[in-house]
C-alpha cells in the first residue's frame, strides 16, 4: 500500500510548481525494489507486469491484474506488444528519473508509478516531445493490451476444442454450458459483473418468467 | 473436374435471399416442361449446423457450437468458422432488429425504376412478418433507461414508436444486439424460418462449397448462365442448371459476377464475356453514430435484457423522408461487454478509480443509436478486385448526423444524463448496411436485373438479395430485403416456374 498522502489531482498541480516540488513529495517514499535495481534492457516482463499493476490495482479482498500473474497474465499481454520496443520500455523506465529523486519506474512506490503515469498522460511536464511521444505510446499500447486482456476474461476466456474446433463440454453436462468463467478465481468479467452464457438453472428461470411473453 | 447431377435451379448462397427462395421454389414451383417439382440446389460456402429449430431453448449441437465467447485475439472463438460463411449467412449474426420497408420506402424503390409498390410488396412483407415473428416488446422486459427514453422523448414533442424484433420464445440473454449468435434458436434467422422449409421440400443443402464463378456461355446473341463451378474438399466440382439463382450478398453477388467474367470492359479486360457497368457501383449506405451518455442513477441490468427491444422517433428534414433519421436507446438495455466499457469515454483512465467505474458502470451507461437515411446523391461502390465496400460521404451526411447528435443530446439531457459524449462528433461516422450493388431497375443502362429479378444482360440468371434493392429503407437491413426476396420468389415462381 502507499504511503503518499497526496492525491493524483494534488500531485499534478502540484507537479505546476516544478520538478522540485515533485522531487520533495517523492522524498523517503522509495517502495518495494531494492535501490541497486535497474531493469535491464530485456526486462520487459518486470515493466509490463509493473504497468499491469498500476492500471488494475490489487488490495486486499479486491483482486486485480497482479492476482493473475500466477496464472502468467503479462506473459498474455506481451503476446501483443510488438508495437513497443525494448529501447521505447527503457525510455519509459528512465523517465521517471526526472521527476522522482532520480528512481526508475521499477523502483517507484505504487503510488508515485500512478503519478508518474498521470504525469505522462498530462505531458505538459515533458519537454521533449519525441520523448513524450514514446511515454505515451507505451502508456496507450500497455493499457489497451492490459484492459483487453484482463476484461475479457483472462485465464477463463479460453473453451477447450477438438481438432475440428467444436467446443469440448465437461464430464456430465447435459446442457452444453460452454462458459468458461468459474468460481474459482476472480476475473474480469467477474469484477465488471458480466454474466456470460446463462447457466441451465438461469435458463430455466427465465423461460419460467417469460413464458407468457411468448408468441406464437 | 467432377461433374454432378443436374439440378433445374442452382440458388449460390444461404442467407435471407438464398433460403426464402430456396423455401418457396421448392414448395411451389415446378419444372414448366414437365409439371413435376423442381431439382433445387442451394450452395454454401460454409458449414451447415443442421437440427430442427426448438425457439427457446435451442438444440444441442448448436448449443455446443454456439458459445458467445469472444476474444481480440481469437475472435473465431465465438464462431470458428467465420461470421458470414455458413448456413444462414449473415442472418445468423444480425441483431434481431427488423423494421419491414414504410411507405416512403416502396415509393424510393419506385422512383429508382422498379414496380415494387406497396401494395406489390404487401403479401411479401406479411409473409416476412409472420414466419421472422416481428413483433414489438412489451414494457415489463425493457428497461428503465428505455423508458426514460421513451418519456424523455415525448415531452420533448417526439412521436415515439416501439422497436421491431425478430424473435421467438426469447429467454432475454441480453445479446442479440452485440452481433452475437443465438444459442437458444430464439433469433429468427434463415436456419431457424426458411430453411428447415426448402430441406422439407427436397432441397439439397451444399455447405463448404466455395464457388468460383457462374459459367456463362455465349449461346446465339445472348448470353447464358449455364451452371456454376466451386470447390469443395479440395476438388473443383461443376453444377449444370438452367437456372441460376445468385444470394451471395451485397458484396458477394458483384464480386462473384465480375469472377464470372460480367461487368465493366474497363475492369475486366480480356476477361470480359458479358458487359455490364453497374455491377458493383451505386452502393447505397445507412450512416450512423453513437452518443453516449453516463447516469447517476441504476439505467439497466448491463447483463441481461430484451436487447434491441426499446424505443425510437424519426426526423425528417424534408418531404418525402428527406435525410431521415432515427434516433433509437440503444445502450439503455442488454449486454455491456467489459472489454468495451473499460474503454468508455466516461471511464477514468486507470487504477482504482477505473476498477471502481468497471463495478458499476453497466447499469449506468446509455445512448442513442443515429441512423440516416442517406438523402439520394453520392453512391459508393465495391472494390471488385478486393471485396472492400468505398464510400467517401459527404457534407449533407455530417450535417444531418450532426443534427440528430443534437437530437440525442437533448433527450439525454432531458433524461438526467450526467455526462455525454459524440453528440458533436467530427465526421466520422459508421456506414452499415450496404446495398444496390446489382441494382434493380428497368432501364439496363443504370441497373443489373430487371424488376422481375431477371439479369438484363443474361439469360437463366436471377439475382436475389440485398444487392438488388435500389435504396436505403427507413430501418435495417433485413426487413426490406427479406421483403424483396420474398417477392423475388413470387415472381420467378410465377413467370418460370409454373406449368
Amino acid at each position: 500500500m502507499s504511503k503518499s498522502k497526496v492525491s493524483r489531482r494534488e500531485f499534478l498541480k502540484r507537479s505546476g510548481a516544478g520538478s522540485i516540488a515533485i522531487t520533495s513529495i517523492g522524498s523517503g517514499l522509495a517502495y518495494g525494489r531494492s535501490e541497486s535495481h535497474q531493469a535491464s534492457r530485456l526486462d520487459r516482463h518486470a515493466m509490463i507486469a509493473s504497468i499491469g499493476d498500476t492500471l488494475i490495482p490489487t488490495d486486499p479482498g479486491d483482486p486485480g491484474y497482479k492476482s493473475l500473474e500466477q496464472h502468467k497474465i503479462t506473459e498474455e499481454v506481451m503476446k501483443k506488444l510488438d508495437g513497443i520496443s525494448d529501447d521505447d520500455l527503457e525510455a519509459f523506465n528512465q523517465g521517471s528519473t526526472e521527476f522522482f529523486e532520480g528512481r526508475t519506474f521499477l523502483q517507484l512506490a505504487p503510488s508515485h508509478r500512478a503519478d508518474y503515469l498521470l504525469l505522462i498522460i498530462d505531458g505538459s511536464k515533458i519537454s521533449d516531445k519525441n520523448r513524450l511521444k514514446v511515454l505515451q505510446k507505451v502508456y496507450r499500447q500497455t493499457r489497451t493490451r492490459v484492459f483487453t486482456v484482463f476484461y475479457q476474461n483472462y485465464p477463463e476466456n479460453v473453451i477447450p476444442r477438438d481438432q475440428a474446433g467444436v467446443p469440448i463440454l465437461k464430464q456430465r453436462d447435459k446442457h452444453q454450458i460452454t462458459n468458461p468463467n468459474t468460481n474459482d478465481l476472480v476475473t474480469g468479467w467477474d469484477i465488471s459483473g458480466f454474466k456470460a452464457q446463462m447457466t441451465w438453472q438461469e435458463e430455466e428461470e427465465c423461460r419460467t418468467k417469460f413464458q407468457k411473453l411468448w408468441r406464437r | 473436374m467432377q461433374t454432378q447431377k443436374n439440378y433445374d435451379v442452382i440458388i449460390i448462397g444461404s442467407g435471407v435471399g438464398g433460403s426464402i427462395l430456396a423455401a418457396h421454389l421448392a414448395a411451389k414451383g415446378v419444372n414448366p416442361k414437365n409439371g413435376e417439382q423442381l431439382r433445387i440446389a442451394m450452395l454454401e460456402a460454409g458449414p451447415y449446423w443442421k437440427g430442427e429449430p426448438r425457439p427457446g431453448y435451442g438444440i444441442p449441437s448448436r448449443r455446443q457450437l454456439i458459445t458467445n465467447v469472444f476474444s481480440d485475439d481469437a475472435p473465431e472463438r465465438m464462431w470458428p468458422w467465420g461470421m458470414v460463411k455458413m448456413v444462414g449467412g449473415t442472418t445468423m449474426h444480425y441483431g434481431a432488429s427488423v423494421y419491414l420497408p414504410y411507405s416512403v420506402d416502396y415509393k424510393h424503390w419506385v422512383d429508382e425504376g422498379t414496380d415494387w409498390t406497396e401494395d406489390a410488396c404487401r403479401g411479401a412483407a406479411a409473409e416476412v412478418e409472420k414466419i421472422y415473428n416481428i413483433h414489438t416488446e412489451p414494457d415489463e422486459v425493457l428497461s428503465k433507461g428505455c423508458l426514460m427514453f421513451r418519456d424523455a422523448a415525448r415531452a420533448l414533442g417526439r412521436e415515439v414508436h416501439s422497436a421491431q424484433v425478430a424473435r421467438r420464445n426469447c429467454i432475454y440473454c441480453g445479446f442479440c444486439e452485440g452481433g452475437y449468435f443465438c444459442r437458444y434458436d430464439s433469433k429468427m434467422n434463415a436456419m431457424t424460418t426458411y430453411i428447415p422449409l426448402a430441406e422439407k421440400h427436397g432441397v439439397d443443402i451444399i455447405p463448404n462449397a466455395t464457388v468460383d464463378r457462374v459459367i456463362i456461355e455465349k449461346r446465339g446473341a445472348r448470353p447464358t448462365a449455364t451452371g456454376v463451378a466451386f470447390q469443395q474438399g479440395g476438388a473443383m466440382v461443376e453444377l449444370k442448371a438452367p437456372n441460376i439463382i445468385v444470394s451471395a450478398g451485397v458484396i458477394g453477388t458483384p464480386r462473384l459476377l465480375f469472377m464470372s467474367g460480367y461487368g465493366s470492359k474497363e475492369e475486366l479486360g480480356a476477361k470480359l464475356i458479358v458487359e455490364n457497368n453497374n455491377i458493383g457501383k451505386h452502393l447505397d449506405i445507412h450512416a450512423a453514430i453513437i452518443v453516449h451518455a453516463y447516469f447517476d442513477e441504476v439505467i439497466k441490468d448491463g447483463s441481461r435484457g430484451a436487447a434491441p427491444a426499446g424505443y425510437f422517433f424519426l426526423d425528417d428534414a424534408g418531404p418525402n423522408a428527406y435525410g431521415r433519421l432515427r434516433i433509437k436507446d440503444s445502450g439503455m438495455i442488454g449486454v455491456d461487454e467489459p472489454w468495451g466499457l473499460a474503454f468508455s469515454p466516461f471511464a477514468p483512465a486507470f487504477g482504482r478509480e477505473h476498477k471502481q467505474f468497471m463495478k458499476q458502470a453497466r447499469m449506468h451507461r446509455g445512448g442513442t443509436l443515429v441512423v440516416l437515411k442517406k438523402p439520394e446523391g453520392y453512391r459508393g461502390y465495391i472494390n471488385l478486385r478486393t471485396s472492400q465496400m468505398e464510400y467517401e460521404g459527404n457534407e449533407i451526411i455530417v450535417k444531418r448526423l450532426r443534427e440528430g447528435g443534437e437530437m440525442s443530446r437533448e433527450v439525454l439531457q432531458k433524461m438526467g444524463a450526467k455526462k455525454i459524449v459524440g453528440y458533436d462528433m467530427p465526421p466520422i461516422y459508421h456506414i452499415a448496411h450496404g446495398i444496390s450493388t446489382c441494382k434493380a431497375g428497368s432501364d439496363p443502362k443504370v441497373s443489373v436485373v430487371n424488376p422481375n429479378f431477371e439479369s438484363h444482360d443474361v439469360s437463366g440468371l436471377f439475382i436475389c438479395d440485398g444487392s438488388v434493392v435500389p435504396r436505403s429503407s427507413s430501418g435495417d437491413a433485413v426487413g426490406p430485403i427479406a421483403t424483396v426476396c420474398v417477392l423475388a420468389a413470387q415472381r420467378i415462381t410465377a413467370n418460370h416456374f409454373r406449368k
